[in-house]
């Protein structure tokens, strides 16, 4: 028997097992497997990425164990990698695409070419300029099935925050020590499933601290959320919660309070519920006899979830 | 409803008669409905209508497997979009495919088994015998997958010259 008289589901099964390099040698054994590859679905591998090396400005384009290493940023060179891609594969799967590309509209043109028949369940973008946000908003609408996660190193507008759709996981670093405000900070709390902002030390009133925990204790989806705030600040809320340093156990709505002065890794740490949210308090200044209640302006790391597995 | 006292009576190409037990048949798509579409409620089904391409050699390969996995959990699982991965085939279905005597028989005793999973709807053996074929030509180079596929090269050396090339481009 010949191996064309095998049924069309037994190939297009089998060339979802396939890795790239097989692909390409598949090719080249004969028309006919040549035509199967570019006409079937590469099945589904766990990550690819499109980076731009930014000391030389050229691309890696990563697909699965395929690499695409050293690409100009050239007409040419690009309408050669979209041949391969087209000649390589008609839909491809990734558990996780990461972007991190320029704003130029070459590349971005690329990219939404590459991307095509791209089923992505998760996009991470990683934001390093201003100039990025808005080609990758562009993208975001392109790919309405996909989640998304944003790693944002510098933003210099930090209200731009209040235009994304919204993330899965939203990690915003703050090196010029932009002020996250506490109104922002609930907005993007209620609008992405998980936030961690670091760097710049939030002020959160009582309201704004319980409204907090109640967003996450009211979540029927996990639910994660890690910030900073300065340890006079959290002293001051817990004390208005009616929590302080010598309570253990429970305290109204408060259970499982556990405040532990150091543990093996240097850190201080107070661990609270409340409903059907866990919060921790980490702070590093225990190696200097202080603890979160004397810390005064020390920072602390403060996470909330309502997954209490991962807590 | 399963009736695993049930037996099913196959017809091969061939002219041979099998007679099995429901449940075997429950795993195969392709006899659950004609036997469904025959709405037979008693406990002997005859299947001599069944218009599957499948001679008696390979049916009784087919058994010989479906026993082995008579108790596999139902509906088998879709796959999707789950990572690639043809490395778990279990230890009794490598040694069932390996048994098959010498290479060339092996191959098409693989592809009558490949024919008769899909025209019998057995998506568990479709599915392993898939993957057997993956591990044969993963990591091989051109010539050891013609070789192993039993194809032709029908390019000319342009055209091979011309992929090479266009493949550089993902090698270097």
């Amino acid at each position: 028997m010949d191996i064309f008289a095998l049924p069309d589901v037994f190939f297009r099964q089998l060339m979802r097992k396939m890795e790239m390099k097989d692909r390409l040698a598949l090719r080249l054994t004969c028309r006919a497997f040549e035509k199967l590859v570019a006409g079937t679905h590469a099945g589904c591998f766990i990550r690819g990425f499109i980076h731009v090396v930014r000391r030389n400005g050229t691309l890696t384009v990563a697909l699965g164990d395929a690499k695409f290493k050293g690409v100009k940023s050239t007409k040419g060179a690009f309408e050669q990698i979209l041949h391969l891609r087209k000649r390589l594969f008609c839909g491809i799967s990734f558990k996780l695409f990461e972007l991190n590309i320029h704003s130029c509209k070459l590349i971005h043109n690329f990219t939404r070419n590459l991307t095509d028949n791209f089923h992505m369940d998760q996009i991470l973008f990683r934001l390093m300029t201003d100039s990025q946000l808005e080609k990758y908003l562009k993208l975001i609408a392109d790919f309405p099935r996909s989640k998304f996660i944003m790693n944002i190193c510098t933003l210099s507008e930090i209200d731009k925050l209040l235009s994304l759709p919204q993330m899965e996981c939203l990690k915003v670093r703050s090196p010029n020590e932009t002020q996250i405000s506490a109104d922002l900070f609930l907005k993007l709390l209620q609008t992405h499933v998980h936030l961690a902002l670091n760097d710049s030390p939030i002020f959160l009133s009582y309201d704004e601290w319980l409204m907090a925990m109640q967003t996450i204790s009211a979540d029927s989806r996990d639910r994660t959320v890690i910030f900073e705030m300065k340890s006079n600040s959290v002293v001051n809320c817990l004390r208005d919660f009616g929590i302080s340093d010598t309570t253990n156990g429970h305290c109204g709505e408060f259970l499982e309070i556990h405040n532990i002065l150091a543990t093996p890794h240097g850190y201080a740490s107070f661990r609270f519920r409340y409903r059907n949210c866990w919060i921790r308090i980490a702070c590093d200044h225990s190696m200097d006899g202080q603890s979160l209640w004397t810390g005064r302006d020390a920072v602390c790391a403060v996470s909330m979830t309502n997954a209490q597995a991962g807590f | 409803r399963i009736y695993p006292l049930m037996r099913v009576t196959l017809t091969t190409s061939d002219g041979a008669s099998v007679t099995v037990s429901r449940q075997l048949t429950k795993h195969s798509g392709f006899i659950e409905k004609a036997i469904t579409d025959m709405a037979v409620d008693d406990n002997a089904v005859p299947l001599s209508a069944v218009a599957v391409d499948v001679d008696d050699a390979t049916l009784k390969l087919v058994i010989e497997w479906l026993t082995e996995h008579r108790d596999d959990a139902l509906p088998y699982p879709e796959k999707t979009d789950e990572e690639r991965r043809a490395d778990d085939i279990p230890a009794w279905d490598q040694a069932f495919v390996q048994k098959w005597d010498t290479k060339e028989d092996q191959q098409q005793t693989l592809y009558a088994v490949i024919t008769a999973a899909d025209k019998l709807d057995i998506k568990g053996l479709l599915d392993m015998t898939c993957k057997t074929l993956a591990n044969k030509i993963n990591g091989k180079t051109v010539e050891e997958m013609r070789e192993i596929l039993q194809l032709e090269c029908d390019f000319t050396e342009e055209e091979l010259a011309e992929i090479r090339k266009e493949n550089a481009w993902c090698e270097n």
